[in-house]
């Protein structure tokens, strides 16, 4: 197991490598920030822009280098810097929001956001799935089963943005009936509030309901299905049938029998839906201003903000790469018929 | 505030600011946004009761503290800062120009012209916040890191140096300051300079020696981007900013402005998307905000909304399309005129603009704004933008070119082809397209349309790869530098490339002279000359709405400010009982 964990381990270098470069040279090859945030000084000033202002933007981006020597230094930070850059060295580089705007620290406290979001629409999707994915495997055929499969179904063919603004508006009318400010429509917590994770939580429950729902009802279908094929399979086996003829009763084989070893897909789908969500956030985080990742590489991709777009897909990959480990890991916890050499 | 009055500014006449639509019917008296349409400095206006506080939504953010350097050059952190940092003053929405009360006791006074030398008078007791008196040294402070010159900041990267660049000195005794020119400067607006921006001293206690080392100079500059400013001239001082996010202010009592102010806290957070901003808006999460970009959508929302207010006008910048020179076709000044002609902007603006500003107008000059004092309108007697399809194939016909079988074909035989480009997210340039599009196919030339992505619009500009294009410029009442941007030879944002020497005579003309009123008649010239050249035709000032919760009082729109409605923070107040 050790060897396994060290082996794909080292394997997520190349590959991690291998997503930066080509993502490194399609933003950057399709992108001059620079000219773009001289016209926009232009537009705004009315005046022209001083060549030695241009000649110092380019110097401060490192856009006075060849693509190659960018992605050098942005790797390992060795050479003529600034020493701003250098990921080896623990910087992530200059973005073109500004000298304020710190990726690094972007990117740890976005990461966390993020987290919070997905996190908690994870754990109640994938508890709705099972749920829902038992039930239509138990009365299957049934009218519950046909009901839960059309709705499954019905969520997971619409588009995000739009259940994402269905609720919203939603939740504005709720709130106006209800005469309260219950439900908040952007953002992930008051302006400003600061405190502990516990306090914070706590702030963020009513910003949390609306986007948690609808990243929940977004992503539980697939799961759902999977577990009603899951328990499907699990309830038509030899050994459930022994038990059962045994004379366990039903419900003893289906929660200790049946449940327990149908749940072995999910449990291992569920690392790699999180790690998913994670990387694929952006549009709920759109839609209620969550300034997480997702916001965050969306924004520096219509930028070209290279260097965030780098950081980004150097996280998100790191973040799939160790959910996708941690799901073969768990296989083979879960399913004594694996093994790892 | 105080208010200056001052017959240099492109003062509106009320007609001029037209709302297309107001919140609340019945309403018109200047306690409604309604009024705006006759009392564009008034609307809105009322006695506010103690205490309160505001949420006011940017719908963009900033990724610096520092408005002296290029990154830091927004507008959106123009806004955000608009409560401590130390303006020289404000165009209101009537064109009137308000000077700092907070920084300044008096108005600028011009001492000499050659040079020109201009006297500023502190206000009495105008400081930073802090306990520290605003001195000369913040003057000189401003100076160095905006000149330019790598003698006073090494490696600086201010965003504009026109200003910086021509001060000879400046001087101080007490609450008097001097600032004097170089020979070359003889701009009309001396008296709209920026003259302060980060306190010296601050610079001082961090351990920059900026005064004698440009690299310090240059450090210092650095600190002020990426600090978030504690220090205050305005009426509120920051209790808390989050860069690009938020930034939450209470009041500041040491301001030395005679305004009273009774919010307790007011707080500007970024909000993306107007779609998020009227949602959050109708939920209570926000009071207002008065982003850049209108919908019809938009409008219906608002329309539906209780306890809110809003209004539409034309907007701090203005649409136009470009045409390049360097294009084979459109070096032929005749063509270009053709063009224009078969354009029809009327048109246009019924299928596009007008549908969030139904009383919008055609605009006819490129530097002032109807209703102006100084508006001249140049186009309408040339049949530009007249969409008068015959006449525009006659100044063709006469010309050489023929109509081939629905083709119009150059002298050379050559069939006219063009692009029309636009920025991708702009719905009203890509309809503005297919309609000129249609316009020139009556006149039998093929006009492709390629949308540009929107964070390559400066990209496509700068490297002339456009025929035709549609895209905005500031419409600000400052007229001075912007005829030489525009449209001077070699210009960098001289996009489409013209050259006319005659151009470049009147324009040097515009920057000639101290007097505003000889300056707008020379910028005048200037305008009607690019007209007769068919390069830039202007078609609205572009709309933008402001919506506010009816709970507010004096809180309205200013097209001629980037602050736009925060331009008078200090006079925000909720309405008493």
């Amino acid at each position: 197991m050790v060897v396994f964990i060290i082996r794909r381990t080292l394997l997520m270098i190349p590959v991690l490598l291998g997503a930066t470069i080509l993502c490194f040279v399609l933003v950057d090859a399709v992108n001059d920030p620079v000219q773009d945030m001289v016209f926009e000084i232009q537009q705004s000033t009315g005046e022209p822009v001083p060549q030695s202002t241009v000649d110092a933007l380019e110097a401060s981006l490192y856009y006075d280098r060849s693509i190659p020597e960018r992605y050098w230094l942005w790797l390992t930070g060795i050479g003529d810097t600034n020493g701003d850059i250098g990921l080896l060295k623990g910087e992530w580089g200059p973005s073109i929001e500004g000298s304020a705007m710190d990726i690094g620290y972007e990117i740890s406290t976005r990461f966390w956001i993020t987290l919070r979001l997905v996190l908690f629409a994870t754990l109640a999707s994938i508890g709705l799935a099972i749920l829902s994915g038992v039930v239509s495997a138990v009365k299957q055929y049934s009218r519950t089963d046909y009901t839960l499969t059309f709705l499954g179904f019905l969520f997971l063919a619409m588009p995000v943005f739009w259940l994402g603004s269905l609720f919203k508006e939603g939740a504005v009318q709720l709130n106006k009936l209800l005469g309260s400010t219950i439900f908040q429509t952007y953002g992930s917590g008051s302006t400003g509030f600061q405190g502990n994770g516990w306090e914070v939580f706590l702030n963020s429950i009513p910003y949390l309901i609306v986007p948690t729902l609808v990243l929940m009802l977004g992503g539980y279908a697939a799961i759902s299905r999977y577990q009603r094929a899951s328990m499907l399979e699990v309830m038509n086996s030899d050994y459930v049938r022994l038990a059962r003829a045994k004379g366990v009763r039903n419900r003893t084989v289906m929660r200790r029998h049946a449940l327990r070893t149908a749940l072995i897909p999910v449990a291992t789908f569920a690392p790699l839906a999180l790690s998913g969500a994670m990387g694929g956030a952006m549009v709920t985080e759109s839609i209620f201003g969550w300034r997480g990742l997702g916001v965050y590489s969306l924004d520096a991709i219509r930028a070209g903000d290279t260097f965030v777009v780098m950081a980004y897909v150097l996280i998100s990959g790191l973040v799939v790469l160790v959910g996708v480990l941690i799901s073969d890991i768990l296989y083979g916890v879960l399913d004594p018929r694996i093994r790892y050499e | 505030m105080k208010r200056h009055h001052t017959a240099a500014v492109a003062a509106l006449a009320c007609t001029a600011l037209v709302l297309a639509g107001c919140g609340q019917d019945g309403e018109s008296d200047s306690a409604s946004l309604e009024a705006c349409l006759t009392d564009p400095a008034g609307c809105n206006s009322g006695e506010r009761a103690d205490g309160g506080e505001v949420t006011w939504a940017l719908d963009g953010s900033w990724g610096t503290w520092n408005q002296n350097t290029s990154e830091g050059n927004n507008a959106y952190v123009s806004a955000a800062l608009v409560g401590m940092w130390p303006y020289t003053g404000q165009f209101d929405p009537g064109g009137e120009y308000l000077f700092n009360e907070g920084i300044l006791a008096s108005a600028p006074e011009l001492v000499k012209e050659d040079p020109v030398t201009v006297e500023y008078t502190l206000q009495d007791g105008a400081n930073w916040g802090d306990g520290t008196d605003i001195t000369v040294d913040d003057f000189i402070y401003h100076w160095y890191a905006t000149s330019g010159d790598e003698s006073r900041c090494e490696g600086c990267d201010p965003a504009n140096i026109t200003r910086g660049s021509q001060v000879e000195s400046i001087t101080g005794d007490g609450a008097q300051v001097t600032v004097t020119y170089k020979d070359t400067y003889h701009s009309a607006e001396w008296q709209y300079e920026e003259i302060l921006s980060s306190p010296a001293h601050v610079a001082e206690a961090e351990g920059f020696d900026w005064q004698n080392d440009p690299a310090d100079m240059k450090a210092a500059e650095d600190f002020f981007s990426t600090t978030v400013p504690t220090w205050s001239t305005g009426p509120f001082k920051i209790d808390d900013a989050k860069v690009g996010e938020h930034v939450i202010y209470v009041p500041n009592d040491d301001w030395a402005g005679e305004t009273e102010v009774t919010l307790d806290k007011v707080t500007f957070r970024v909000i993306d998307g107007l779609e998020n901003i009227v949602t959050a808006l109708r939920n209570g999460e926000i009071d207002g905000a008065s982003p850049f970009s209108v919908t019809a959508e938009t409008i219906t929302q608002l329309q539906g909304a209780e306890g809110l207010e809003y209004a539409v006008a034309g907007g701090p910048s203005f649409e136009h399309i470009d045409l390049n020179t360097k294009n084979e076709f459109l070096e032929d000044p005749v063509l270009r005129q053709a063009i224009f002609t078969a354009i029809d902007i009327e048109n246009i603006i019924a299928r596009t603009y007008a549908y969030v500003q139904s009383d919008i107008e055609r605009k006819g000059n490129h530097l002032f704004r109807n209703g102006s004092d100084y508006y001249t309108d140049y186009l309408s007697a040339t049949g530009q933008g007249t969409g008068d399809v015959e006449l525009a194939y006659d100044l063709l016909e006469e010309a050489g070119y023929e109509l081939d079988a629905g083709v119009l074909r150059d002298p050379d035989g050559k069939a006219v082809e063009l692009d029309f480009r636009y920025s991708e997210s702009k719905e009203n340039r890509r309809i503005t397209g297919e309609l000129v599009q249609a316009n020139l196919a009556d006149l039998g030339i093929k006009v492709e349309l390629e949308s540009i992505p929107d964070a390559d619009l400066g990209t496509v500009l700068g490297e002339g790869d456009f025929d035709m294009i549609d895209f905005g410029w500031s419409s600000e009442p400052t007229f001075v530098a912007a005829a030489s941007q525009y449209w001077e030879t070699g210009s960098g944002s001289n996009f489409g490339a013209l050259s006319d020497p005659d151009l470049d005579a009147l324009i040097a003309e515009v920057n000639g002279t101290l007097d505003i009123d000889e300056a707008a008649v020379r910028a005048n010239a200037a305008v009607e000359q690019v007209v007769q050249n068919a390069y830039s035709l202007p078609i609205v000032d572009t709309p933008v709405a402001v919506m506010v919760s009816d709970r507010l009082v004096n809180v309205r729109d200013n097209w001629a400010s980037q602050q736009r409605a925060a331009y008078n923070i200090a006079e925000w107040g909720v309405a008493a009982e």
